[in-house]
């Protein structure tokens, strides 16, 4: 039945499924409700402030350690939709460094971001570490392997007193 | 508990032993290009599943097709078990949700066999 509902949609509407629904005059909105949950939803989340929201996730707990349930509850959206979406958990993750290759390392935030992925999974995934390569490349002064130590230390709280504390030893 | 399998061009599923019953699945046979990408998603056991039909639903086991939304997911899940998920496209489910052993390889495995990133 719904499959069926949804194939004469298509065919009447040639794709813009949703546009063409609500323009019907003749459908009585009970009608509509119907047939737009057989339809299913249009994507309707700004995916800019949703990758911002994961990606902060990512940063607090890492890749492997954060769940689907921790990044449902960082955007809102439903389980169903973040797959949907980006496929997988690797797909967001993908998608999260790709926005952070359009818009360059500006930030220490996005730093940790690309130290994430160097770290978790870039040794096993080749698509990650051809992301990760490139926006080092893009990012001149800050992708340099100083730079990075030097941001991994500062994370951790060690930045200039590393030094004294090995010396002391 | 299933058996996944991943040759050069297929994704191969496997219900094992009575869950072939349950599920009313002898084995699903799912060309690499169709699947988006694998999720280890223990979490995913208490999502809602939608209409059970033809399937089995108890209390900590699900086998079987469940249609949520207008979409078509199917389950062979039981609990306590890790569940991976693997979203499809093009294909007659959306989602599998599965118990296997060793989640995190196979997922591994499936995300690096995939030809389109």
């Amino acid at each position: 039945m719904q499959r069926a509902v949804r194939v004469l949609i298509a065919r009447a509407a040639g794709g813009d499924d949703y546009q063409y629904l609500v323009e019907r005059p003749f459908l009585t909105d009970r009608s509509l409700k119907f047939i737009l949950s057989c339809v299913g939803r249009t994507r309707s989340f700004n995916e800019v402030d949703v990758l911002a929201k994961c990606a902060g996730a990512f940063l607090q707990t890492g890749y492997e350690a954060t769940s689907i349930d921790d990044l449902v509850a960082a955007t809102g959206l439903h389980r169903g939709s973040i797959y949907q979406a980006f496929g997988s958990k690797r797909g967001l993750f993908l998608a999260v460094l790709s926005q952070l290759a359009l818009t360059g390392i500006r930030s220490a935030e996005s730093m940790d971001l690309v130290l994430v992925a160097l770290l978790e999974l870039a040794p096993r995934d080749a698509a990650v570490r051809e992301l990760a390569a490139r926006i080092l490349a893009a990012a001149a002064d800050r992708g340099t392997p100083e730079s990075l130590g030097a941001r991994l230390l500062a994370r951790a709280h060690l930045g200039a007193e590393s030094e004294q504390l090995i010396n002391k030893k | 508990m299933n058996t996944v399998t991943i040759t050069a061009e297929n994704l191969t599923v496997e219900p094992r032993g009575l869950d072939k019953v349950w599920s009313f699945t002898n084995r699903l046979e799912i060309p690499l290009a169709n699947v988006r990408g694998a999720t280890f998603d223990p979490g995913a056991n208490h999502e809602p599943k939608g209409f059970r039909g033809p399937g089995l639903g108890m209390p900590g086991k699900w086998s079987g097709t469940f249609t949520r939304n207008g979409g078509k997911s199917f389950w062979n899940v039981s609990t306590p078990g890790e569940t991976i998920v693997v979203q499809l496209v093009n294909e007659h489910f959306d989602r599998l949700f599965l118990t296997v052993r060793e989640p995190r390889t196979i997922v591994d495995q499936i995300n690096s066999a995939l030809h389109n990133p």
